[in-house]
C-alpha cells in the first residue's frame, strides 16, 4: 500500500488536477469563513448578553419564576429577595431594576432601545468597570452613567461627558416631551447585539424614568458569607422562599440567558443556519473535486483494482483527499476570520475572538464534512470495473 | 506436474448473456490449453467472443458451463478468496494503456508490485527499473506518462504488468492504437519478456503485423474455436 503513504496516490492527484482542486479549496475556505463568522457572532451574541451578569456583585440570584432573560421585563417582589437575608450563609441582599426604554440623539433627533439599569448607588447590585468613584453621585435624582462603549448611534454621548455633563432624554416611547437625565460620567460594560449601550442610574432615577415599581426589582443578588458554599446556601434560599421563585447560581444564569437568546429568538436559528449553509457549501465544493478526480481515472482505479487493491483502499485514498483539501483551506479561512473580527469589533464593539478550542470545533466540522463528501463520492467508485477495461 | 505445464485448460466451456430466452451464446464448447512460456494469439471477428474469453480466464467473470483450470484453479468452484489469490498471478494489458497520470512511469510500475516490507522496497524499485531499462525506457523513468508517445506509454503498461512475474499474461487489442513499428515493439517486448519469465502471454487481437511474434494462433468466430495458422488471416 505504499500509493496511501510512501507515494502518496491523494496528495498526487490532487496536485495533477490543479485546477480542480484550487477551486476546491476556495470553495471550502469560502465555507470555513461561513461558519467561523457565524461562530464569531454566536460568540458575540453570547459574550454581550452576559456582560452584565457577569459583573453581578453577588454568587446567586433570585428571579421571577418565569425569568427567561434580563432583556424581558420581569418583576421578582421584593419581600422575597428580603427574605432570603436570614438564610445562613448569605451576607447580604442588593436588587437590580432592569428596563429598555429609548434614548434620544441629540443631535439627529432620533430615539433608540438603550439597556437601563438601576441599582442602589451606596449598595450596588454589580461591580462596573471605568466609574471613576463617580457611583455614589448617581443618589442625585436624574443623575445617570453612560457606557463609554456604547455605539456612535447615540450620538457624541460619550466625548461630551468627558468634558462635563451632558443632558440626554430617555422614555419609554421616545416622547421628545420626557425629563432630562443629566450623564455625569461614565462606566465600561459593552454594547450587545439588540442594544447599542447601556445606561446605568439609581433605582430611585429608575422608578422616576420607567414608572417601574420598586418593590418588583428583576432580580436580587445575593453575596455569600465568606466560606459558604453556594449550592448548599442555593438550597436553602430556595426552600426558603418555596416554587414561587427562582434561585440560580451566577453560572446558571448566564447559561439560562444564553439558552434564551441560542433557542428562543430567532437570531439562534439564523446563526445555526448559517452553521449548516456553512457545512453544505463545503460539503458540495469538496464532493465535487473528488466526483471529478474519480471520473478522471475510473480505468486506473479498475487497473489497480485488477491488481489487488481492496475497495477500501479507494475510500482510504478519497479520505486523504478530503482531509488534505479541508486541512489546507481551513487555514486561509481562519486567517480571514480573524481580520473581519477584528474589522467587526471595531466596528460593533462585540466580542467575537476566537478561542483555541473553538478553532479546533470548526476544524473537527470541516473534517466530518470532508469526509461525508467522501462518502457520497465514494459511490462513484462502483463503476471502476475491471471488466469495463477490455475493447 | 500437467496442471504446472498446462496453465490453462478449458473443455466444453460455453458462456451466455443474458436469459435463456432473449440471451445469446457467446461461447459454445471451448477446449484450449495454454502452456508456460507459450505467446498464443487470440483472433477472429468482433462481438466473436474473445473478450468474454479473456475475462473469464482472467478470473474477472464467473464461468457458466463446462471447465475452466486457471493456474491449477478451477474456476466454477473457486471461493473468493481463490480467486483473490489466483489474481495475484495474472496481468492484463488493455487497448488504452490505462496509466495513472498524477504518477511518474516508475511510480507506475511499482504500484503495481506485491506489497512487500520496507527492506523489499528497494529491491522492488531496482526490479522496476531493469524491466523498464529492458524495455528501452530507462530514460523515461520519472516522466508523467503524458510526456510520452503512445507506443512508449503502452510499453510502461507492458511493464507494469510483467515486472511482477505473473504466471499468466492477458492482453487486449494491446496494439490497436498504435502505429506499425510502435505495435511491433510493444508485441516484441510482451513475447520476449513473457518468454524469459516462463510466462504464458495471451493477445487478443485484429493486428495481422503482429502474428509473427506468436507461437500459435487460435482463432474465435460464433463462439468456436479453432487452432489457425500464423501465416495469414
Amino acid at each position: 500500500m505504499d500509493l496511501l503513504w510512501r507515494t502518496p496516490l491523494a496528495t498526487l492527484q490532487l496536485r495533477h488536477h490543479l485546477g480542480s482542486t484550487v477551486g476546491a479549496l476556495m470553495g471550502v475556505s469560502v465555507a470555513v469563513l461561513l461558519m467561523f463568522m457565524e461562530e464569531g457572532f454566536q460568540h458575540a451574541l453570547y459574550r454581550s448578553a452576559v456582560r452584565l451578569h457577569r459583573i453581578l456583585a453577588g454568587d446567586l440570584i433570585i428571579a421571577e419564576r418565569s425569568f427567561a432573560s434580563i432583556t424581558i421585563p420581569s418583576g421578582l417582589p421584593r419581600r422575597f429577595a428580603y427574605r432570603a437575608a436570614s438564610v445562613p450563609g448569605v451576607a447580604a441582599i442588593t436588587l437590580l431594576y432592569a428596563n429598555t426604554p429609548l434614548l434620544r440623539n441629540p443631535q439627529t433627533n432620533s430615539a433608540r432601545p438603550i439597556m437601563l439599569y438601576g441599582i442602589d448607588p451606596l449598595r450596588p447590585a454589580i461591580n462596573p468597570r471605568g466609574t471613576a468613584n463617580n457611583l455614589a453621585l448617581l443618589v442625585l435624582p436624574s443623575r445617570a452613567l453612560f457606557d463609554r462603549l456604547s455605539r456612535a448611534s447615540f450620538g457624541p454621548v460619550v466625548e461630551r461627558a468627558k468634558s462635563g455633563e451632558v443632558e440626554a432624554q430617555l422614555s419609554e416611547d421616545g416622547n421628545p416631551d420626557a425629563p432630562m437625565i443629566r450623564i455625569i460620567g461614565l462606566f465600561d460594560l459593552g454594547p450587545t447585539i439588540t442594544f447599542d449601550g447601556t445606561v446605568l442610574v439609581s433605582d430611585l432615577t429608575f422608578h422616576t424614568l420607567t414608572g417601574q415599581p420598586l418593590d418588583r426589582p428583576t432580580f436580587g443578588v445575593v453575596a455569600l458569607a465568606r466560606g459558604a458554599e453556594p449550592r448548599t446556601v442555593k438550597a436553602e434560599v430556595q426552600a426558603r422562599l418555596g416554587a414561587g421563585v427562582r434561585v440560580l447560581t451566577k453560572a446558571e444564569l448566564i447559561a439560562l440567558e444564553i439558552r434564551f437568546w441560542d433557542r428562543e429568538t430567532p437570531i439562534g436559528y439564523i446563526l445555526k443556519l448559517g452553521l449548516f449553509i456553512g457545512f453544505a457549501v463545503g460539503l458540495v465544493f469538496v464532493y465535487q473535486v473528488l466526483q471529478s478526480i474519480i471520473g478522471n481515472n475510473l480505468p486506473e482505479y479498475a487497473v489497480l483494482k485488477t491488481v489487488g487493491y481492496p475497495d477500501y483502499f479507494f475510500i482510504i485514498v478519497l479520505f486523504q483527499m478530503a482531509t488534505v483539501i479541508g486541512t489546507i483551506a481551513f487555514i486561509p479561512g481562519l486567517v480571514t476570520a480573524e481580520l473581519l473580527y477584528a474589522m467587526a469589533e471595531r466596528m460593533t464593539g462585540l466580542d467575537m475572538s476566537l478561542q483555541f478550542i473553538d478553532a479546533a470545533l470548526i476544524l473537527a466540522i470541516v473534517l466530518v464534512m470532508c469526509m461525508v463528501s467522501a462518502l457520497l463520492a465514494a459511490r462513484r467508485l462502483q463503476g471502476a470495473d475491471p471488466i469495463s477495461l477490455f475493447s | 506436474m500437467e496442471a504446472r505445464t498446462r496453465l490453462v485448460t478449458a473443455r466444453e466451456l460455453s458462456y451466455r448473456y443474458g436469459t435463456a430466452e432473449t440471451g445469446r451464446n457467446v461461447l459454445h464448447n471451448i477446449a484450449l490449453d495454454i502452456r508456460a512460456g507459450e505467446v498464443v494469439l487470440l483472433t477472429g471477428p468482433s462481438g466473436s467472443g474473445k473478450t468474454t474469453l479473456l475475462t473469464l480466464i482472467g478470473s474477472l467473470r464467473q464461468p457458466q458451463q463446462g471447465t475452466l483450470q486457471v493456474l491449477g484453479v478451477d474456476l466454477l468452484r473457486a471461493s473468493p478468496g481463490q480467486l483473490r489469490q489466483l489474481r495475484q498471478d495474472i496481468r492484463f494489458v488493455y487497448q488504452r494503456h490505462n496509466l495513472l497520470h498524477s504518477l511518474t512511469v516508475l511510480q507506475n510500475v511499482t504500484a503495481c508490485m506485491p506489497n512487500t516490507p520496507a527492506s523489499g522496497r528497494a529491491a522492488n524499485r531496482q526490479r522496476a527499473i531493469e524491466m523498464l531499462d529492458h524495455l528501452g525506457l530507462i530514460e523515461k523513468i520519472h516522466e508523467k506518462p503524458e510526456q510520452l508517445s503512445g507506443g512508449q506509454q503502452q510499453r510502461v503498461a507492458v511493464a507494469r504488468a510483467l515486472v511482477s512475474s505473473p504466471a499468466l499474461l492477458l492482453a487486449d487489442e494491446p496494439t490497436a492504437s498504435l502505429d506499425r513499428e510502435a505495435g511491433q515493439r510493444v508485441a516484441r517486448a510482451m513475447s520476449d519478456v513473457g518468454r524469459q519469465l516462463g510466462c504464458a502471454v495471451l493477445i487478443s487481437t485484429h493486428d495481422e503485423r503482429i502474428f509473427h511474434v506468436a507461437d500459435r494462433r487460435l482463432h474465435i468466430e460464433d463462439g468456436v474455436i479453432a487452432e489457425h495458422s500464423l501465416q495469414g488471416p
